[in-house]
């Protein structure tokens, strides 16, 4: 009794909560009640700012990357996000796989053996269904999936670490920028970037999470024929809720990171598996050819846009997409791995962040996209043509193409159903963070609250039939965001210049 | 520890299973590229895993000589292969009495140094012969080779690519020794020895070489010509293989004699009908059939997730219309299995997403009953596209009572099933024509039923909006019952209000081929539906798939357009194939939605200098975001005091 009171005061006198939560409210009745309108407008909008600006994002997410690169060799290498004898909190295995888990997610999957044939097939500019489609087809994945991905993620895992971890201020968004403009409006701004932060947050993981159940429900109807309907979701979302909310309480210390090594090792199991008993030496050969022609590749397609092909719209349609869903979830899982990485250098940062994960997802493509291929061009063939049609099928299909292959979906099941979980888990401890003022472990009832409002926000969504609501969910909080992280960017690289500075003032002090 | 204890039988487990996967090399199941040589060798194929056997297909390779060729380098293990052909490969001319038993043996005494085998017949023949329509038959007075080299140089032949390379029993000894010369010579492709039927029945080729077993030559009615000469020796079908491949599945000797005289010349010829006729799958006809038999274990309706599936209407013809339409649709997707599911709803099948295009006519893209208020013409059933024109429906009223002879006189009248294109254009004919009649909807799940169920109904008159061969109009054709004209529908605004139905004329001939299989059935009966030119309307018959979602997407492809529950639109490739199979020379009526390929590209207009001011302002924004970012990081440090402590 005199605790709920307790908690209920503590919320009230939570502004941000408290607006957010009328926001959230706001915007989640709008999509109920007229999803067509809200789908309309914010896809609308989203696409308006995909084609006209497209520029810009692709501008942002290279500059990421190259931020990313000059914080790992240059001189801010050695800097710790911690103490400077601070010891890492999670071993490094336990720390990729939850990484890992947090930031990809049930897409990996599907996309695993879609995106290569998708692109083999029609790839922008040239003939499909050749050699060079097939190698541009591997190039463009690992653009989509790989450096860039991660380090839009790392940046903003990275900027949160350092002020939480070694300037001790609060994990929250606002952080950043409130160093960078001192004073009551710098604390305003914060405000609204906090609550920009939880907007992006809840509506990114509630889009994700129906979408995801709509996979798994999609799965389930293919391999045991159960039916599409609106009970099956609920029944799946239930089940969802129930892990979620039980490893959320357990924390995140057990919780998530069981869940994590659990999908890492069944992950790898799988991708072995296949890699095994599908055409291996191709699949290496895949692998290697990928890793050159990306890696070779990178800086022009890093910059890469269409203006005279007029190929807009397949700018905006892939590469600009993922870059702005990489961005929604930057908040989130930004965060999250800001937490589980304390005590790290930013050059073992920036390695286990978006080195390691870049590699892994290299070979992720090269096995489940190069044994796509391998059936396109000298095996069968038609998966591709299944691509096009219905994505989740095509992949239960190049699934039978293995022994056991039936078992093979289920396991695939597993893992979306995991990755989903750690995501909504990481999702509500990171929720229950920013609004409980930058706790590292945040009482439990936050994590209850917003765990279960982005659950009723996922069956409402559900509910409402319309996959268009979610993805505008997932997508919208994106665009704003994006102003605030080039804030939080500079407040970041402000700081630690001055940290330098100090260092450095302190050294010649002493020398002298 | 433990985790590493899980990995390692993790590897051990995945080791073991990579084992199982190499050690055992499949049977190697062969087949030439013709129809009814892939029915066979689906049947070895399918037989053989029933008895255990790890099969690998390799059925649809090539002619005789390549598959030969394959067969001796141990590509493949066994191939159907016919007694004739197996001497003519060889160079040998047939025995002179023509006993098969002893082709058969000179076959296994020749064939047995290079180490291949041959099964014991397998009980049918498929004979190389000559055909000719009998009317161009009778009028040429032609009954047998001999008397083709009266027309020495005047008629032209159609024959397959393998046949006509033959040097010992191919086209050029025929004409030797018959001494005869073609006027021309049509070379088709193995696999589309079908299109020769198509020539023969078009007219453009006179005579052509066919295999006896084929199913067209009764369906037609074709006159066989005599081999006066015994020009070709008896082909019966058996089995060819590779001794090496019986050592390592003794289990095959097992399969052969299962196979051994099992099927009847009748039988190969039903199965090859709905293969070549009806564009079913080779492999789904061969297992229904040996499920049927009770040969193998399984359930018929084995789900096919790799399938592309059309949905017809419960009463299209699937030796007519639909079939010819799969046909081309397995050209257009080489690599899927085409699945025909017949739906009282077509259009509805592609709705719900279980079927991924329909054969519909035109009038079944309106939802039926109203009309848009600001055109005057119905509404569109909206979510739909037409991907390709296949042919032309036709609008066939029947009096199902003898007294009528003209729609006016009706007073009830019945049609298909709600979604069907005969109850909207029925309901579109009693709009136009301001009919007094009421409508009924009729259900049947066959095309017999579904007559029948109409005959029944109590209505007066039938309607029915199908192509000419339409199961169940030839089958109310049959019963007897006649069509009745409609010829008053150029009155008032009917054309402006239903662009999509035209006056035609349909002709007894129309009706023939498809009554041709049966000449005596009824002579006199059948022809009293249609005795003389009928006015009445027809339409186009398209075929539809989804159309893309009008409704804003984040974008039209990508990772944004998936996982919708609902259908995905064909794409432009997959159109434009479908397209390129189907070959209408017409286009599609403007009226109807058209899948995107299908639009006529225009060249670009001059673009403004500034398309959008929208994007340029967006794009300023973003330039001084971008510069005021650079300010705060580059401005100088002022060090301003901290407001809190």
């Amino acid at each position: 009794m005199t605790y709920s009171r307790k908690f209920l005061k503590a919320f009230a006198a939570n502004r941000v909560f408290g607006v957010s939560l009328i926001l959230v409210a706001a915007f989640g009745a709008w999509g109920l009640i007229d999803p067509e309108g809200m789908s309309g407008t914010s896809l609308g909008f989203t696409t308006f700012m995909l084609t006209s600006i497209g520029w810009y994002w692709l501008l942002i997410s290279s500059g990421f990357l190259i931020l990313a690169g000059f914080l790992a060799l240059g001189p801010y290498g050695r800097v710790k996000l911690g103490a400077d004898d601070e010891e890492p909190e999670f071993s490094t295995v336990s720390w990729i796989a939850m990484l890992f888990a947090g930031g990809m997610g049930a897409g990996l999957i599907f996309w695993g053996v879609a995106e290569p044939l998708y692109h083999f097939r029609d790839p922008p500019g040239m003939p499909g269904e050749t050699a060079e489609a097939a190698r541009t087809a591997f190039v463009l994945t690992n653009l989509h999936w790989g450096l860039h991905a991660w380090s839009i993620y790392g940046i903003c895992a990275m900027v949160i670490a350092y002020f939480t971890f070694r300037k001790n201020r609060k994990p929250l968004i606002s952080t950043p920028i409130e160093s960078l403009f001192p004073g009551i409006g710098g604390q305003r701004l914060g405000q609204v970037a906090n609550v920009l932060g939880v907007f992006a947050v809840v509506f990114g993981l509630a889009g994700s999470l129906t979408m995801g159940t709509l996979q798994i429900r999609a799965g389930l109807g293919e391999l045991i024929g159960t039916p599409l309907t609106f009970g099956m979701s609920l029944a799946i979302m239930v089940v969802m809720y129930g892990t979620y909310m039980t490893s959320t309480a357990v924390g995140v210390d057990r919780g998530i990171k069981l869940l994590s090594n659990i999908n890492m090792i069944v992950a790898v199991l799988m991708v072995l598996y296949i890699a095994v008993l599908g055409p291996t030496s191709f699949i290496f050969e895949t692998l290697v050819d990928s890793i050159g022609s990306y890696f070779t590749q990178l800086p022009g397609l890093a910059f890469k846009l269409f203006p005279f092909e007029g190929l807009n719209d397949w700018t905006a349609g892939w590469t600009l997409t993922y870059m702005i869903w990489w961005l929604a979830w930057g908040p989130f899982v930004g965060i999250f791995i800001a937490r589980i990485s304390r005590g790290r250098t930013i050059r073992e940062f920036c390695a286990g962040v978006i080195i390691v994960p870049t590699l892994f997802s290299l070979f992720w493509f090269a096995v489940l996209g190069g044994a796509g291929v391998f059936i396109e061009l000298f095996g069968g063939g038609g998966i591709a043509e299944l691509v096009s049609q219905d994505v989740s099928r095509a992949f239960f299909v190049f699934l039978d193409f293995f022994p056991f292959g039936q078992v093979l979906g289920f396991i695939a099941l597993f893992l979306i159903f995991i990755f989903l979980v750690t995501s909504a888990d990481s999702g509500s401890f990171v929720l229950s963070m920013m609004t409980s003022d930058g706790k590292l472990n945040p009482p439990l009832p936050y994590k209850l609250v917003w765990g279960s409002l982005v659950a009723v926000l996922t069956v409402a969504t559900l509910f409402s039939g319309s996959v268009q609501v979610a993805k505008a969910m997932a997508v919208t909080g994106a665009i704003p965001f994006s102003v605030v992280l080039l804030l939080q960017v500079v407040g970041f690289l402000r700081e630690i210049r001055s940290e330098r500075g100090e260092l450095k003032q302190d050294a010649e002090r002493r020398t002298p | 520890m433990s985790r590493l204890h899980n990995i390692l039988t993790g590897l051990a487990l995945i080791t073991t299973l990579a084992g199982c996967g190499l050690s055992e090399d499949p049977l190697k199941v062969g087949g030439k590229q013709s129809p009814e040589n892939r029915i066979i060798s689906e049947l070895v194929a399918e037989i053989a895993e029933a008895e255990g056997i790890p099969v690998q297909r390799r059925i649809g390779l090539g002619d005789s000589r390549l598959t030969l060729e394959a067969l001796k380098r141990g590509e493949i293990d066994i191939y159907p292969e016919s007694t004739g052909s197996g001497l003519a490969l060889l160079g040998l001319a047939q025995a002179a009495d023509n006993d098969p038993d002893a082709s058969l043996r000179l076959l296994r005494e020749r064939y047995a140094p290079l180490g291949l085998g041959w099964s014991q017949p397998l009980g049918f023949e498929t004979t190389p012969g000559l055909v000719m329509l009998r009317e161009r038959a009778r009028s040429l007075r032609i009954r047998s080779y001999s008397d083709l080299s009266d027309h020495s140089g005047r008629l032209s032949i159609g024959v397959d690519t393998e046949f006509r390379r033959r040097p010992v029993d191919g086209l050029a000894p025929l004409m030797l020794r018959y001494g005869i010369e073609f006027d021309q010579i049509i070379e088709v492709a193995l696999s589309d020895r079908t299109e020769l039927y198509n020539q023969l029945l078009d007219g453009d080729i006179d005579i052509a070489l066919i295999r006896s077993g084929d199913p067209q030559i009764p369906m037609f009615d074709l006159l066989k010509l005599e081999d006066d000469l015994a020009f070709f020796p008896d082909h019966e079908a058996a089995l060819l293989y590779r001794e090496a491949a019986l050592q390592r599945f003794p289990a095959l000797e097992q399969v052969m004699e299962k196979l051994a005289g099992a099927i009847s010349d009748e039988q190969m010829q039903a199965l090859s009908r709905r293969v070549i006729i009806r564009g079913e799958d080779p492999s789904e006809v061969v297992r229904d059939e040996l499920i049927r038999l009770g040969l193998i274990q399984g359930t018929a309706d084995k789900r096919n997730r790799q399938a592309v599936s059309l949905a017809v209407s419960r009463t299209a013809n699937a030796d007519g219309e639909a079939g010819a339409l799969l046909r081309q649709l397995r050209r257009s997707f080489p690599t899927s299995n085409v699945n025909l599911v017949r739906s009282g709803d077509p259009l509805g099948a592609v709705k719900n997403g279980s079927v991924r295009l329909a054969l519909v006519s035109a009038p079944a893209f309106f939802a039926p009953g109203s009309t848009d208020p600001a055109l005057g013409q119905p509404p569109l059933r909206p979510g739909f596209e037409a991907v390709a024109l296949v042919g032309t429906s036709y609008l066939q009223a029947f009096a199902l009572k003898s007294g009528i002879k003209r729609l006016e006189e009706a007073t009830l009248i019945a049609a298909g099933p709600e979604g069907s294109s005969g109850f909207r254009a029925a309901q579109s004919l009693i709009d136009g024509l301001e009919l007094p009649a009421e409508l009924m909807s009729v259900q049947g799940d066959r095309p017999e039923e579904l007559a029948d169920a109409l005959v029944d109904s109590g209505a007066d008159v039938a309607i029915l909006m199908q192509p000419v061969g339409n199961s169940t109009a030839l089958r109310l054709i049959q019963r007897g019952l006649s069509l009745i004209e409609v010829d008053n529908w150029i009155q008032g605004n009917n054309r402006i209000v239903f662009p999509y139905l035209q006056p035609a004329r349909l002709s007894p001939s129309d009706y023939e081929p498809f009554f041709s299989d049966e000449p005596e059935a009824a002579e006199a009966d059948s022809r009293i539906g249609i005795n003389r030119p009928i006015e009445t309307l027809a339409t186009q018959l398209v075929l539809a798939g989804p159309a893309p979602a009008a409704e804003v997407r984040l974008s039209t492809q990508g990772p944004g357009a998936s996982f919708d529950p609902r259908p995905l639109p064909l794409t432009d490739q997959a159109v434009e194939r479908i397209n390129a199979a189907t070959a209408s020379s017409e286009d599609i009526y403007p009226i109807l939605p058209q899948a995107r390929a299908l639009a006529p590209s225009l060249p670009q207009p001059p673009q403004p200098l500034n398309p959008s001011p929208a994007a340029s302002a967006l794009s300023v924004l973003a330039i001084l975001l971008l510069s005021w970012t650079v300010w705060l990081l580059l401005r100088p440090e002022t060090k301003p005091q901290p407001t809190s402590n």
